[in-house]
């Protein structure tokens, strides 16, 4: 059985990993993914 | 190409076989197969080093060298192939799960899609104006030598060894696929860490992860040498944690010898002898147990074997790094080291470095290192194996090499040497993150998103490989569209003299027949930077140059107008190659 701090502390480190994963793809896909794909269209 | 796979396959096998037999290993296992096929190529390369300064290279001398040992050990490599067909009967054991199937399967295509790359003919900048020219020569002179005015010739040539073999047994493809050989050797090396020191499924994991990071399986395909690095950077480490798990001399001594290699692979390779020395005092200072003398051996294992070609550019020119230095040899050429530092090298730029590196590839050289290490490594204090020593040393190594390259230079291959170590991180960390039950969904998710996304590149990358593997379209249409200097090459070779001795521009000299001398080391090495070009037509002409070839870019237009009569006489031009990544065109002028 877990601690209250203990569930505090996995849901926060869920609430990080939902954000960041999210965060990076999103940036990845608009930094370089879609450029790259417009580029590759257009050749 | 089957015969050159089968021609491969054989060589590697005598190597592993080899390499079992002065390792004494009497098990087979993958961890093993590693080993040996490590300690093969770097015997094999050795040799062709050898046979090659005695200038005895002769296709005939290692045919028979190769028959020789395929025939010795040939109950070895009877049992090597018998291990792997065992293996290949019991697959659904060794990936038992939907998740761990999924990931071989990712996992072949990435090999599929690198090997037919390695199976097209090179189009490598760096391979086509060194990695495979310089070796062509050697094979052309039977000898390996310092090739005038070539900056490179006198560099620690370790894998150059392997592609001169390959181009001296059957062509350049086979010296390709030594670089490629790396590349699964390595992954398979990534497996086996997992396996060994952490668990089996994080093993395939960070393999999967490896293998498909665009930089390396675009690399993979040509005859580059920064995976072969790689993989003996990561035996190095490897044995250098199996020697903390046993203390066995042996141990330490594979970890020298690999690191030895490094050095011996490029100038690099000493930032490895670094990181490795950083991890020796950090594994004293965690543990206070004393190393001086598995210190020492590693050291002197390592000097060893990179001392032949420091030593043979020391007899040849006085310095053992030639033509670099000018600050201590006299006869260093004026020329800058590494290539130029795209960002700043402050605090800011380094800790945002994993950001950058991942988002603006092309500050970086152009290689991309997808964005699996940025979404995961950060997640490693979820890991249960957070608080193991080797988990903290392989950071520790990451984080020396990654400032070593920010303060020196920052291409992106030359950062290759961490990312098996940064795949393991990552593979870890998703293990981590799947113990928190409401994450885990969400990142099998993006996990296999990003990969798939990088299955899709490496396939992209292929496309125009796999006709001509396939045969569906010659050699020679491949090289017109895809590599610039083919076709003016191919016009030199038809329509020159034999002894036509060329000066160029263009760095890409492989497929020119002639003696084709490159601006940079000619003009470097006579100290002409300041002549202008009116001026070094004489000189040429002088050192009986017999043909000039400008390789023309935009925005700079030298042009027909541009050249005077006195200068030479405009014999071909073509007009801007619109279809290939570079745009140039090409002016020969005759002396």
């Amino acid at each position: 059985m877990l601690s209250k701090r203990e569930i505090v502390k996995k849901r926060l480190a869920e609430s990080v990993i939902f954000i960041w994963i999210i965060f990076v793809g999103v940036a990845y896909a608009l930094i370089f993914v879609i450029p790259k794909i417009k580029e590759i269209i257009s050749r | 190409m089957i015969g050159t796979l089968l021609i491969f396959l054989w060589i590697i096998l005598i190597c592993s076989a080899f390499g079992e037999r002065i390792c004494g290993l009497k098990q087979q296992s993958i961890e093993n197969f590693i080993l040996s096929s490590c300690v093969g190529l770097f015997v094999l390369s050795y040799t062709v080093f050898l046979i090659g300064v005695l200038g005895w290279l002769y296709k005939w001398i290692f045919i028979t060298i190769l028959w020789l040992s395929f025939f010795y050990y040939h109950k070895e490599i009877i049992a090597i192939c018998k291990y792997f067909l065992t293996k290949f009967r019991k697959i659904n054991n060794i990936f038992p799960t939907a998740f761990d199937k999924l990931l071989a399967i990712l996992y072949f295509l990435a090999v599929i899609a690198a090997l037919v790359k390695a199976l097209a003919p090179e189009i490598g900048n760096d391979a086509l104006a060194y990695h495979i020219a310089h070796p062509k020569i050697f094979v052309e002179s039977h000898k390996i030598k310092a090739i005038a005015y070539a900056r490179e010739s006198l560099w620690p040539y370790f894998t150059e060894m392997l592609f001169t073999l390959g181009i001296l047994l059957r062509g350049p493809v086979l010296a390709k696929l030594f670089h490629f050989a790396s590349a699964v050797l390595l992954s398979m090396g990534i497996y086996a860490f997992g396996e060994k020191h952490f668990m089996r499924r994080s093993g395939l994991l960070a393999a999967v992860i490896f293998l498909l990071t665009p930089a390396i399986f675009t690399q993979a395909g040509y005859a580059y040498v920064d995976i072969t690095l790689t993989l003996y950077a990561f035996m190095s480490l490897y044995f250098f944690y199996t020697w903390m798990d046993n203390k066995k001399l042996k141990n330490i001594l594979l970890c020298g010898i690999f690191c030895g290699v490094c050095m011996s692979i490029k100038y690099l390779g000493i930032f490895i002898f670094i990181c490795m020395t950083v991890l020796f005092l950090h594994y004293y200072f965690a543990e206070r147990k004393n190393i001086i003398k598995a210190f020492t051996y590693f050291t002197i294992m390592s000097l060893l074997v990179c001392l032949p070609w420091y030593l043979r550019s020391y007899i040849l020119t006085g310095n053992p790094v030639y033509p670099l230095f000018q600050v201590f040899f006299k006869n260093a050429w004026d020329m800058p080291i590494g290539i130029a530092c795209n960002l700043a090298k402050n605090i800011q730029n380094l800790i945002f470095l994993p950001w950058s590196i991942t988002m603006y590839p092309k500050t970086f050289g152009g290689e991309q290192v997808g964005i699996l290490y940025l979404m995961f490594v950060p997640f490693i204090f979820l890991s249960d194996r957070i608080k193991n020593f080797k988990v903290k040393s392989i950071i520790v190594f990451a984080i020396i090499f990654a400032v070593i390259w920010f303060l020196t230079s920052q291409a992106a291959r030359y950062i290759f040497p961490i990312l098996p170590v940064l795949a393991i991180l990552a593979s870890l960390s998703i293990y981590g993150i799947f113990r928190l039950s409401r994450a885990k969904n969400f990142a099998i998710a993006a996990l296999f998103i990003a990969l798939t996304f990088n299955s899709a590149l490496a396939f992209y990358h292929t496309r125009d490989g796999l006709k001509v593997v396939l045969g569906l379209e010659s050699e020679e249409s491949y090289l017109m569209r895809k590599e610039r200097s083919y076709a003016i090459s191919k016009y030199i070779n038809e329509n020159t003299e034999p002894s036509a001795k060329i000066f160029t521009t263009e760095p890409r000299v492989y497929y020119c027949d002639r003696n084709i001398i490159y601006t940079d080391g000619y003009i470097a090495c006579n100290k002409l930077s300041d002549v202008s070009f009116n001026e070094l037509t004489k000189i040429l002409k002088k050192d009986n140059f017999t043909h000039i070839l400008l390789a023309v870019e935009r925005p700079f237009s030298t042009s027909a107008k541009d050249i005077s009569p006195h200068m030479g006489r405009i014999i071909y031009q073509t007009d801007f190659i619109e279809n290939t990544p570079e745009d140039r065109r090409y002016i020969l002028l005759k002396l």
